[in-house]
């Protein structure tokens, strides 16, 4: 039923974004789909059999919808995420259940150009949730399957609800983002009586520009909430990324730290992650482009044996306008293998990855 | 993990230094070298067409390809790589700056010709001329019949270029300034379509670039001067914008050769012969 009545609910907000834009020139309806076929091996250790499986799967379908007046000095966003994830997946954490196909609103708001206190500066107020503007994971454009580090070990939601200031520096030198959260992500809700939402998360990112092809951004969180349940606790996250372009070729560093006080444990645990992630691209003709990847994140400086490293090696091949086949191989590989038993037995993950990102 | 930590930034580092010292161009990916790409704004266009076609009459191994799109179409092949020159009519915004120099581009603009922007009607409207408040008024809805201005016929039919065009950008800045467009207005994606759509419809106004004027249009004076080379140059013309070529850094090989030759006395000809104006 539940499933049944969300299918509605998207197909209805299609059709109505269609008609808005055969109505109104200034709207925008567009999106795109990940197609996605996994070979994967898992689970193993030295005295257990590796898993595998492989299956096709979407995991992501993002319908968007845009509508912009430059005079009015106004842009209104609108992204529906949809993905079915191997095996269903809890929509609701605490709330039980599972489907096969779980829907969010990703993005939802509005863009004010023309701000009367702000006068000529270059910048926009923006209302709603959005991205969350640190590190990488709101410029990852996916050269590879794989989310941004941040993104992947669930140190910061990619969008959350809240309002942010959005400028450019003069010359073209930089940028820079300030913004007030939630601090729980897109995923919840601050409407619901069993979370205790109170303490707002604070984000503030710059990036600088000082040269064609270099640039560098420093991000950091405050009292980022992971408010599901009684007790919230401070969570600051810091993160800096060392970037450049030339030519064929670009690439960046970033390195990333989180510190969240309620995972802190006298003797066992600090509370304290850490994470770097290094990305390579080559262009080697206007449809052929090869990606490397290498992260190593470590999810508690003093807990044992659970940093993890991950390799990725990517060819993406452009097959039309708005088809683009990538091809990965990623290895999720555990620093400290165990050896025996009460050993740390983390195990590698293998995949192959075949998508084809499709645009429209 | 800290030693990989200092080898990657090392490396980085290391990277950042030397690129952008010495243009990394693999063999495999580099055009011919006389082939040359131009695109973007539509008001550029003709006068990009018209000097590729004498430039390689004269430079016989040059090759050069021009299109449109729209200038925020053409700034953005530039910072992507797709592109040589980038025409614009309106200077680069600071946020393409910006993307543009995380992709490795510095773009320099040149600018090659200058453009009135002259606002038409019908033929057969008797209005003569109208101020920049009253464009204003008429294009965000406050003058809604031709009667309140002077002009014949009976509703304002609002014409505009769409919101990625440059043209609408330096309209949007001389004219709304901060105004909102009248929800009704026909939205165009061409300089041309513009011009066609106000020559067959009785009551229509619209905006274009001066080398789109014809006997089959009527240009307006605005603020009582009538849009011409002379009053483009001698800046009494109001709506009037400079057009650029932007390339990635200083123009060189055949980029520079081109731009060269549309700044040379040959060249700027060729601007006026296209109905716009020279660079002073």
């Amino acid at each position: 039923m539940k499933k049944g009545l969300s299918f509605v609910l998207v197909l209805a907000f299609a059709l109505s974004c269609v008609a808005a834009v055969s109505a109104e020139p200034v709207a925008k309806f567009y999106g795109y789909d990940w197609l996605r076929y996994d070979y994967q091996v898992y689970g193993g250790s030295y005295a257990v059999t590796p898993k595998s499986n492989n299956t096709f799967s979407i995991p992501r379908t993002y319908l968007r919808y845009k509508v912009a007046d430059d005079a009015a000095g106004y842009e209104g966003n609108l992204t529906i995420d949809i993905n079915n994830v191997n095996g269903g997946e809890v929509v609701v954490a605490g709330k039980g259940g599972s489907v096969d196909w779980a829907s969010w609103v990703k993005n939802a708001s509005v863009d004010f150009k023309k701000i009367p206190l702000l006068g000529d500066i270059d910048a926009l107020i923006r209302v709603g949730q959005q991205n969350v503007y640190f590190g990488s994971i709101d410029t990852w454009q996916y050269p590879v399957i794989e989310k941004a580090l941040e993104d992947k070990n669930g140190v910061v939601s990619s969008a959350d609800q809240g309002i942010s200031l959005i400028g450019k520096i003069p010359a073209g030198f930089g940028a820079y983002e300030v913004a007030v959260y939630n601090g729980t992500g897109y995923k919840t809700t601050a409407y619901d009586a069993s979370q205790n939402i109170t303490d707002k998360a604070y984000d503030a990112s710059l990036l600088i520009t000082p040269l064609a092809g270099i640039y560098v951004r420093g991000s950091y969180l405050h009292k980022l909430t992971n408010g599901i349940g009684a007790v919230t606790a401070n969570y600051d996250a810091t993160a800096a990324v060392l970037g450049g372009a030339s030519g064929p070729i670009e690439g960046f560093v970033e390195y990333l730290v989180s510190d969240a006080a309620k995972n802190y444990v006298a003797g066992s645990k600090s509370g304290v992650a850490v994470g770097v992630s290094g990305y390579i691209g080559v262009k080697i003709t206007d449809a052929i482009s090869l990606h490397l990847r290498m992260d190593s994140y470590n999810p508690d400086t003093r807990a044992k044996n659970d940093e993890v490293n991950t390799y990725i090696a990517g060819a993406n091949l452009k097959l039309t306008d708005a088809t683009v086949l990538q091809i990965n191989y990623q290895l999720d590989a555990n620093k400290y293998p165990g050896h025996g038993s009460g050993d740390n037995n983390l195990t590698n993950n293998n995949q192959f990855m075949t998508q084809l990102v499709w645009s429209w | 993990m800290k030693k990989f930590v200092k080898i990657a930034v090392a490396a980085a580092l290391a990277a950042m230094l030397v690129t952008p010292a010495f243009a990394w161009n693999w063999p495999w990916a580099q055009k011919a070298g006389n082939k040359l790409s131009t695109q973007g704004s539509t008001t550029v266009l003709p006068i990009a067409q018209a000097e590729a076609e004498v430039f390689m009459k004269t430079n016989k191994a040059a090759d050069v390809s021009v299109s449109g799109g729209g200038s925020g179409v053409g700034i953005a092949a530039l910072i992507d790589g797709s592109t040589d020159i980038a025409n614009s009519s309106r200077p680069i915004k600071s946020k393409e700056i910006v993307q543009a120099k995380q992709k490795g581009v510095n773009p320099v603009g040149t600018i090659i010709a200058n453009d009135g922007i002259a606002v038409v009607i019908n033929n057969g409207n008797s209005a003569v001329g109208l101020t920049i408040e009253q464009l204003k008024s008429i294009y965000s809805g406050e003058i809604t019949k031709w009667s309140q201005v002077g002009g014949s016929g009976d509703t304002i039919v609002v014409i505009s270029r769409d919101s990625a065009s440059g043209t609408f950008e330096v309209f949007n800045e001389l004219v709304l300034k901060g105004a909102k467009l009248r929800p009704d207005s026909l939205m165009m994606a061409s300089n041309k379509e513009i011009a066609e759509t106000v020559a067959k419809t009785p009551g229509a106004i619209g905006y274009v670039g001066l080398g789109y004027l014809s006997g089959d249009l009527k240009a307006l004076k605005v603020n009582g001067v009538i849009p011409s080379e002379e009053t483009v140059l001698n800046g009494e013309y109001k709506l009037a914008r400079p057009l650029f070529m932007y390339t990635n850094g200083e123009p060189k090989g055949t980029a520079k050769d081109f731009i060269d030759f549309i700044l040379s006395a040959e060249g700027q000809k060729i601007v006026k012969a296209t109905g716009f104006v020279v660079i002073k």
